[in-house]
């Protein structure tokens, strides 16, 4: 005897959405069950109403209105155009974010104000949120900030970028790296990448070496923490020493998932 | 991409928003802001993925967004589940089921509707409807089956002229 019809499996045997050996166990059970076969019925009945609904909506629509036919010839236009661009860009993306990454070494030679390090924080990993979550607002305007940095700081990052700069793929949950930048917050310089998904919504990956922040990381464990910050979720962590805060107006559950998903990347 | 393509995705963005919206001068409009929004992020859409949920997940979250300003037209307005509504030109008896299923619906919690509609109004898979919900899929699937379940015993009780207060998935919903 097979095992007792769960609820949802009822809802998936009308999707067909069960491996075939359950879907067969379901019809024998229907096929014994009268009460089964009756629950069965009016759940397809409901599916089926839905089906016939959808098809006389679909038959009463008629044509599109002139101002939707317009709006979707210049979709259609400007998606054209998007893909056309995204097929000559993509042989020389890596390359380009490459170069970028290169640039970032060449922005430490500039230098940043290591002066600045830890200004005004008692509390290195407060600070660090505070930061990773200016960076994700300022971001959005300012495309660079890198200010000087101390000798130490250039030996750091360079470091940061000889051996643990691979921007981790968040494809996965839905957000593709658009951008990468240099920072320079009150805890040190950081690494800056932005994600983006297809609704437009922003996320910001900031990565540090900041002894105190790392020290501070190490007593927490390795899971990832969420915290929110002033409206924002901030996921923070630490992998094969750097430690990380992702940045992002999304539900924390979501923020905790992704954030496994860069620490998974960065320890790899 | 021809516009063809876009064209028949827009006919299906147009019906899931009269579901949605219930009435059509509304859905026109749903679907009209979400275009806007496609053209603008136009070079966010990543080739070789599916354009059909991509609208369908603009359309979503421009819906959930100004749902305040379309729920209060559409106490105005609430032509779709209404006697002067659908235009079913099916036999007398079908007509009454479908009605009795579409009223239903409109009572479910909009988080159970709005997964109903996406999987059996607009066809999507769960995997589909989790992307554009933009919920777990054990989440779709979950509320996919409370909603089923409470729509059955809403459009079946009623049917049978039941009249109760039940409690469907957490909310209560009047069922006569």
């Amino acid at each position: 005897m097979s095992k007792p019809v769960e609820d949802w499996e009822l809802s998936a045997f009308i999707d067909g959405d069960l491996p075939s050996q359950r879907m067969e166990e379901i019809e024998a059970e229907a096929a014994r069950s009268p009460e089964l076969r009756r629950h069965l019925s009016e759940l397809l009945a409901d599916h089926q109403a839905l089906v016939e609904l959808a098809r006389l909506e679909t038959a009463s629509m008629g044509d599109l209105p002139h101002r939707l036919a317009d709006a979707g010839s210049e979709l259609a236009m400007e998606l054209h155009t998007a893909v056309s661009q995204s097929s000559r860009a993509r042989p020389s993306f890596v390359s380009q974010m490459w170069r970028q990454v290169a640039m970032l070494t060449a922005g430490v030679a500039v230098g940043w104000a290591a002066a600045s390090w830890a200004a005004g924080h008692d509390d290195p990993l407060s600070a660090f949120i505070d930061e990773a979550a200016e960076v994700h607002r300022v971001s959005a305007a300012a495309p660079f900030f890198a200010r000087e940095a101390s000798e130490s700081a250039i030996g750091s990052v360079e470091t940061l970028f000889a051996h643990k700069l691979t921007p981790p793929d968040l494809a996965l949950a839905g957000f593709t790296l658009s951008r990468i930048d240099v920072v320079a917050t009150d805890t040190g310089p950081a690494a800056l990448f932005v994600y983006t998904d297809p609704e437009a919504r922003r996320l910001s990956l900031v990565l540090s070496l900041d002894s105190p922040i790392l020290e501070a990381l190490n007593r927490d464990g390795a899971e990832p923490r969420v915290t929110t910050h002033d409206g924002l979720a901030v996921s923070y962590g630490k992998a094969s020493d750097v430690a990380y805060a992702l940045v992002g107006s999304i539900p924390e559950p979501r923020a905790r998932r992704i954030a496994r998903l860069v620490s998974n990347s960065l320890t790899q | 991409m021809t516009s063809q393509d876009v064209v028949a995705h827009i006919q299906r963005l147009r019906r899931y928003a009269r579901f949605l919206c219930r009435n059509t001068a509304d859905a026109d409009d749903l679907v009209q802001d979400t275009l806007v929004k496609a053209i603008a992020r136009a070079e966010l859409f990543k080739p070789g993925t599916d354009l059909r949920v991509w609208l369908f997940a603009i359309l979503h979250n421009t819906f959930v967004s100004g749902t305040r300003s379309y729920e209060r037209r559409q106490r105005v307005s609430s032509v779709f589940v209404h006697d002067d509504g659908v235009r079913i030109e099916a036999s007398q008896e079908a007509h009454v089921e479908l009605r009795r299923v579409l009223k239903a619906v409109d009572r479910l919690p909009d988080d159970q509707r709005r997964v109903i509609l996406l999987v059996s109004v607009d066809g999507l898979t769960t995997d589909e409807a989790a992307v554009v919900l933009d919920l777990p899929v054990g989440t779709v699937r979950s509320r996919l089956a409370r909603g089923r379940e409470a729509l059955r015993r809403l459009a079946h009780r009623e049917a049978g002229g039941t009249s109760a207060l039940r409690l469907v998935g957490g909310h209560d919903v009047q069922t006569g």
